[in-house]
């Protein structure tokens, strides 16, 4: 075969070039530049040629073999960082209490949320009080006591600009992995902020891979917004193994019963992610309709070249997230503007999703009930272009559709999903719009 | 068994980075002034040699 030819031929030019390197290359490098050079000759190896390679071959022999290059590439990267960093020529950045106790939130919450899971996997039917007359969903027990009203607020997962350590890389996520931000709450407690204006623009183009998504029950609050930066460095070698890179996006949900109080003027969305998001199973707003703006998710990918494997098995390009609106109980604030531009353009394939489940960016809007507020603009302008498969939404608002209601104002709701759609589990609970062009109904 | 193509595609440039890397390690074990740095560089050599032997293996 050729690709022999191309081999023996390399093999034989290392062993001449090698032999032929007498080392005056009249080069004013420094040790340290030789050593910073090394190891990102190290990392890029690893990082875009043995880990996907590992996660390509076929042949267990080969996969083998690209294991062990890229462990010992791993071992002898850690090695040119321990020399550097001895030196004080490769300082790792402390992070900041801030970082820490947002890390700490993420624990726990996640904690929760599993907590929840395995406590509370009810699957019964929400339904209280007349406003949640059609849907039907799962129940969470456990995280639907309690009641945390309370803005989030943004939450930034500033990626590594520079270079890690590989020993830093396995069974972390690189480049800002953003936390949950889920509402705790329960059926009560309003938001009481009044963000004047929420602009995000320049979004993700990252990767991301969700496995599971768990999001707490109602949350009746925005949760603001959620940035997972890329990393726009070579990382360590290890990234593309079991991690997410660039970003990896969470779930941002609000559901509730309780008042939404506050007066966003306006909240800007623009140029969403372009990527691919594979979604395993999202498990959000079971039976509950969130009543607030969920905010934003960022999950911004890396700058650079990534290994093909990223693109299998893992989503390139920013997984969106779910913005889940919907209005039920009282839904007391006045939302002058909302703007939803630019929204995911990739494809995105749902497993299952439940509730209201879309992979791409959705937004929807759930009312029933009293929702009292004045929405006095809603735009949600071009919107998933790309494919989206769903699994099967079940119960809730499935579908690709979205559903305003609104007493007053206006609600637009221009150029909807363009994108192909399989749709197979169709509107749940018969109160859903599954079609893409979104159903619309003002009083 | 036949390479798959991918398979191919990172051994090809895998061998390629490899060797490289090599010639690189080779000029600089000449140059830096730190003997740690040498020794840790042709320590490196080796194991980049040994890189190079075993992707290539499976080329032929």
């Amino acid at each position: 075969m050729n690709g022999a030819a191309e081999f023996t031929v390399a093999r034989r030019g290392v062993s001449q070039d090698l032999s032929q390197m007498t080392g005056s290359s009249g080069s004013n490098l420094s040790d340290k530049d030789i050593a910073m050079d090394i190891l990102t000759s190290k990392k890029h190896l690893a990082n875009y040629y043995y880990a996907p390679a590992i996660l390509e071959s076929s042949q267990e022999s080969i996969r083998s073999a690209f294991q062990r290059v890229h462990s010992e590439a791993q071992e002898e990267a850690k090695e040119i960082f321990n020399y550097l960093n001895m030196r004080g020529w490769y300082n790792v950045r402390q992070a900041d209490e801030q970082s820490v106790n947002e890390l700490r939130n993420t624990a726990m919450q996640s904690r929760q949320a599993i907590q929840g899971l395995s406590q509370g996997m009810g699957q019964g039917t929400l339904m209280s009080g007349g406003n949640f007359g059609q849907t039907t969903g799962m129940g969470f027990g456990s995280t639907l006591s309690g009641s945390q009203s309370h803005w989030t607020g943004t939450q930034y997962g500033e990626g590594q600009t520079g270079m890690g350590p590989s020993s830093l890389s396995q069974g972390v996520s690189y480049g800002g992995q953003p936390s949950h931000m889920m509402g705790q709450s329960g059926m009560s407690g309003g938001y009481q902020g009044v963000p004047q204006q929420v602009n995000l623009p320049s979004w993700t183009r990252g990767t991301g891979l969700q496995g599971q998504q768990m999001s707490a029950q109602s949350g009746q609050h925005w949760t603001g917004t959620q940035y997972g930066e890329g990393q726009t460095g070579m990382g360590p070698s290890s990234l593309s193994q079991g991690v997410s890179y660039g970003g990896q996006p969470s779930f941002m949900t609000g559901g509730g019963f309780g008042g939404y109080q506050a007066v966003p003027q306006q909240v800007s969305l623009p140029s969403w992610t372009r990527g691919a998001g594979t979604q395993g199973q999202q498990l959000s707003n079971q039976g509950f309709s969130s009543q607030g703006w969920t905010g934003t998710q960022y999950g911004e990918g890396s700058s650079g070249m990534g290994p093909s494997s990223l693109s299998q098995g893992m989503s390139f390009g920013g997984q969106s997230a779910l913005a889940h609106s919907g209005f039920s109980g009282g839904y007391q604030g006045v939302p002058q503007q909302v703007n939803l531009p630019s929204w995911t353009r990739g494809t995105g394939i749902s497993g299952g999703q439940q509730g209201f489940g879309n992979q791409g960016s959705s937004v929807f809007g759930a009312p029933s009930g009293g929702y009292q507020g004045i929405p006095q603009q809603i735009n949600l302008p071009s919107w998933t272009q790309g494919a989206g498969i769903q699994g099967s939404p079940q119960g809730g608002f499935g579908g690709q559709g979205t559903y305003f209601q609104s007493t007053s104002g206006e609600v637009n709701l221009p150029s909807w999903a363009y994108g192909t759609v399989s749709q197979s589990g169709g509107q749940g609970g018969g109160m859903g719009f599954g079609n893409p062009g979104a159903g619309r109904q003002s009083q | 068994m036949p390479l798959t193509q991918l398979e191919t595609w990172y051994l090809n440039e895998a061998i390629k980075g490899e060797t490289l890397l090599c010639q690189k390690l080779a000029a600089y074990a000449n140059q830096v002034q730190d003997e740690t740095l040498r020794g840790l560089i042709q320590n490196l050599q080796k194991t980049c040699l040994r890189h190079v032997e075993i992707l290539a293996s499976y080329a032929e």
